[in-house]
């Protein structure tokens, strides 16, 4: 899923300052399992949007909403009514979230709540990691299903760097070495010799390098 | 549904000390009808009570009077005899309030009630009469028998041979082999007892009333069956010592567990290696403190080397723990046995191994290739305190116990909460004392926390109750307060799934959203306050109630 | 959307199975409690949301109180421990927007604590008045 993580209320402050009426969007896929932009952080969000004002001369009017995904239009239009009435969106959303609600409500400043993170999983309870970079083609076959992209520091396609300590990164002791974690995990499956195959350079323009990305399925255009 | 369901009010004036005119002209504004009366609190204010309702056919009433919690108990049952749910019953404490709060209170438990969720109704579930004992500790076994002289038909399953594991460690009190051999033999004759030994435990689905185990069988084929509850005595076991001070665990530095282990297959002491010891030292590490039972251990295996051996025998013990039952006793028997006690300092023990490798010829000529040396106090005071160089040919380390691996796996399998030294049980009181954080799965004997056989017989006895309260007589009754899951909110993000201490929420397939299990749900709402999508409500706490009461606060009408 | 009359009051969340007890005993005692304090009863401190206390701040409570169990004492394992974790976290967004963050307390009671309750209401309750009267020296 994608990983975000909220915004300090300071900076939302800041986006909204002298919008009277605003409206707080939660997203009820990734997010809401992220724990970062559901219903209930759109509650929180704005109770304290609210709070804040009390002390303030303004008047400041806070709505919220709550959609099943912010990132496609069908779900984006349930706002239609309550968009009108606001001078100012806050999405509780990833990055593409806050651009479908920007496209789709031309006339009105949509603002992030959210800081997007990552592609990733919950390692336990309120702990997420990085395990994707959407690089666009993908190596998880020759890794033994770990990631080097997203999961060494330094990105490297070849083995461990001299960093590798322990089975730990350099970079952040917590973090496992990804090689490490490969080369024990295709020792298991009895699959190191894979490791000897030469690779050719990864073509990096499949990843954003090459622009901006658009997948299309032919048959299912309509 | 009945129609035109109304609510009623029922005031008590506490003689005349409560004056009810405010309060009563609040609740009438709201259409709730209200009856007076001067002493709720005597019998025939419950009599009242009932009087009032008897036809009334009322959705919920609010009883303004001072009560404890069996009365307030008792008003919900008499309520409930006239249909109305136990919580949708409040029962209020007017007379110490403040005046000008009395009205406010009342409200806001009105507002409050008429906001609940409908209730679910209380249901009573037809249950198999069969409970499954998963490990056959000493505990485990007593129950077994327990249980089926109780009327239950009781599966017994354990991973090794049955008793197996309780026959090689033995816990201290009991007179041994024979005590365990006997109740194995019983549970063998026992014709409502299914024995499954030895056999894997490779599912267990379901909740209480209606747990469905899978078991794998040594000979490769697997069975299943269903079960109303589940104890669990998978008993616990030391902790493997490689070494002890640097020494390693062997023929010369050897753990009491062992000890126990060679008496109990009666080969005696012969564990000493054949050979007659002169000077013996039983060390009880912090480390096998936590408990008395490693502790007592060492206790009874020191006066048996005094006894049997007549060898000078010291016992090092870091605190000299009195305050189980039977440990001053124990102590003074040591003393009169002539075993001496030291306390010592844990900080300055040390072990040094004879560099030669030593021969022993004659028993009066052994050496002694150990040697330990401490800073401690004799407790009868005849060596007094300080530095310590004690040679040894022997010394027995007392025990570190840990949940057995069949208890680590059960625990994994059934997703219980275990305590912070590892073990089954909780500091919990409200888990003592067989309770685990499941509905229907109790833990007994020193799967919980090393325990004596005596404690472990209490256990059995006490989960034979906990059982026959659940499972009555094959009807269990499914409470009413639970969790609901509003399916089309739910974002399957397991929050709640993982946050249930009461393992009672899993996901629905089928509806593609969480499902809270009514027979386990205690109703506590931990779920609901974790829910990022607000998905779940709790019937007698929804939200709103909560803002139909933050209403009445703010003077909204 | 408020009126002002509730500026005083103080709002506490009570677990049914301890603290509820225990402010209900303290008035029964006749101890001293500060008049302002409201009770809402919850079945579990773990089931109190944050933006169930947000609300009664914005609804002009002065002060909310969550009331739990003792640590290790909850009956339901782990209320007590989720119930503090939320309310620290709340604290701290409180205090990103200026907030003062102590209007909100997680406090902890058994039942048979009526003069331990009414000593924390009370003297959270003279906090938050100290509060507000240097706020109105200050204007």
């Amino acid at each position: 899923m994608i990983v975000a993580e909220r915004k300090a209320i300071s900076d939302i402050l800041q986006m909204i300052e002298g919008a009277g009426r605003v409206l707080v969007v939660g997203c009820g896929t990734c997010v809401t399992v992220c724990l970062a932009g559901g219903e209930k952080e759109v509650a929180v969000c704005a109770s304290l949007l609210r709070l804040q004002n009390q002390g303030e001369d303004r008047d400041l009017t806070v709505a919220e909403a709550t959609i099943e995904r912010q990132c496609e239009w069908e779900f984006a239009r349930e706002l239609d009514e309550l968009v009108p009435d606001c001078d100012a969106i806050v999405s509780l959303a990833c990055g593409a979230g806050v651009q479908t609600l920007a496209a789709q409500f031309e006339d009105t400043p949509v603002f992030p709540g959210l800081n997007t993170q990552f592609i990733g999983i919950p390692e336990e309870q309120g702990v997420w990691t990085e395990h994707c970079l959407a690089c666009g083609e993908c190596v998880l076959d020759k890794t033994g299903g770990i990631c080097p992209i997203a999961r060494c520091a330094k990105t490297i396609l070849n083995g461990p760097c001299g960093g590798s300590q322990d089975g730990k990164c350099e970079i952040n002791p917590e973090t496992d070495c990804a090689w490490q974690l490969i080369f024990d995990r295709l020792k298991r499956l009895g699959r190191l010799h894979m490791l000897e195959e030469i690779e050719p350079p990864k073509n990096w323009s499949h990843s954003s390098d090459g622009g901006p990305r658009k997948v299309k399925r032919e048959d299912m255009i309509l | 549904m009945k129609a035109q369901q109304q609510r009623a009010a029922i005031l008590c004036s506490c003689c005349g000390q409560v004056d009810l005119t405010e309060v009563e002209e609040a609740l009438q504004s709201r259409d709730i009808f209200c009856w007076r009366h001067d002493g709720l609190c005597t019998e025939d204010g419950t009599e009242f009570i009932a009087g009032r309702m008897a036809g009334a056919n009322l959705e919920g009433v609010l009883i303004c009077a001072c009560a404890d919690e069996d009365k307030a108990r008792l008003w919900r049952r008499t309520a409930a005899a006239e249909d109305v749910q136990p919580i949708m019953t409040s029962v209020i404490g007017l007379r110490d309030l403040p005046p000008d709060v009395r009205r406010r209170e009342v409200l806001m438990a009105a507002a409050y009630q008429k906001n609940m969720l409908p209730v679910s109704v209380r249901e009573a579930v037809s249950v198999p009469q069969k409970v499954l004992v998963l490990g056959s500790s000493a505990a485990g076994l007593r129950a077994v028998i327990d249980l089926a002289e109780a009327g239950y038909d009781v599966t017994v399953a354990d991973e090794e041979e049955l008793a197996r594991r309780a026959l090689s460690h033995l816990p201290p009190d009991l007179s041994g082999h024979n005590d365990v051999c006997a109740l194995r033999d019983r549970v063998a004759e026992s014709d409502r007892v299914c024995v499954r030994a030895p056999v894997q435990v490779t599912g267990i689905e379901g909740q209480v009333g209606g747990f469905a185990a899978t078991f794998a069988h040594a000979d490769g084929h697997s069975s299943a069956d269903r079960f109303g509850a589940i104890v669990l005595a998978p008993g616990c076991e030391p902790v493997q010592r490689g070494e002890f001070l640097g020494v390693d665990v062997g023929a010369e530095v050897v753990p009491v567990s062992q000890f126990d282990d060679a008496m109990a297959r009666e080969e005696g002491l012969s564990v000493l290696a054949g050979v007659r010891p002169h000077q013996v030292a039983f060390v009880v590490p912090s480390d096998a403190t936590d408990t008395e039972v490693p502790f007592m251990s060492a206790v009874r295996a020191a006066r048996r080397t005094r006894r049997v051996l007549n060898a000078d025998v010291y016992l090092l013990c870091n605190d000299a723990k009195v305050t189980a039952s039977g440990m001053e006793r124990a102590y003074r028997d040591l003393r009169d046995d002539g075993v001496t006690v030291i306390r010592f300092d844990e900080e300055t023990l040390s072990l040094e191994e004879a560099d030669v490798p030593h021969t022993y010829t004659d028993p009066g000529e052994m050496a002694h290739p150990l040697t330990l040396r401490f800073a401690g106090e004799d407790l009868d005071g005849a060596g007094g305190a300080g530095s310590w160089e004690l040679p040894c040919d022997r010394v027995f380390v007392a025990d570190q116990l840990r949940l057995s691996r069949m208890g680590e796996r059960l625990a994994d399998l059934l997703e219980l909460r275990r305590g912070a030294d590892g073990f089954l049980g909780d500091d919990n009181i409200f888990q003592l004392p067989v309770d685990t954080n499941r509905r229907g799965i109790f833990v007994v004997g020193s799967a919980g926390r090393p325990k004596t056989a005596e404690a472990g017989r209490v256990d059995a006895a006490n989960a034979v109750l906990s059982v026959q309260d659940l499972l009555g007589g094959g009807v269990m009754t499914v409470d009413h307060a639970a969790a609901i899951v509003q399916g089309e909110k739910c974002a399957l993000c397991l929050t709640c799934i993982r946050s249930c201490p009461h393992t009672a929420i899993s996901v629905d397939e089928d509806e593609g959203a969480a499902v809270v299990h009514r027979e386990a749900c205690q109703g506590c709402g931990i779920c609901a306050g974790e829910c990022p999508a607000d998905a779940i409500q709790l019937e007698g706490y929804s939200d709103d109630s909560f803002a139909a009461a933050l209403d009445v606060l703010r003077g909204v009408q | 959307m408020t009126t002002g009359e509730l500026r005083t009051s103080v709002i506490a969340f009570c677990c049914e199975n301890s603290a509820l007890q225990a402010v209900e005993d303290a008035r029964h005692f006749g101890m001293t409690m500060p008049e302002c304090v409201q009770t809402i009863r919850v079945p579990c401190a773990g089931k109190v949301e944050e933006d169930h206390i947000l609300k009664a701040l914005e609804s002009g409570a002065a002060g909310v109180v969550l009331f739990a169990c003792h640590t290790e004492n909850c009956q339901y394992l782990q209320g007590n421990v989720r119930a503090e974790k939320r309310l620290t976290r709340l604290r701290g967004l409180l205090d990103e927007i200026g907030y003062p963050a102590d209007a909100v307390l997680y406090a902890s009671a058994a039942p048979a604590e009526a003069a331990r309750a009414a000593r924390i209401l009370r003297t959270f309750a003279d906090d938050l008045a100290s509060v507000d009267r240097e706020e109105a020296i200050e204007q």
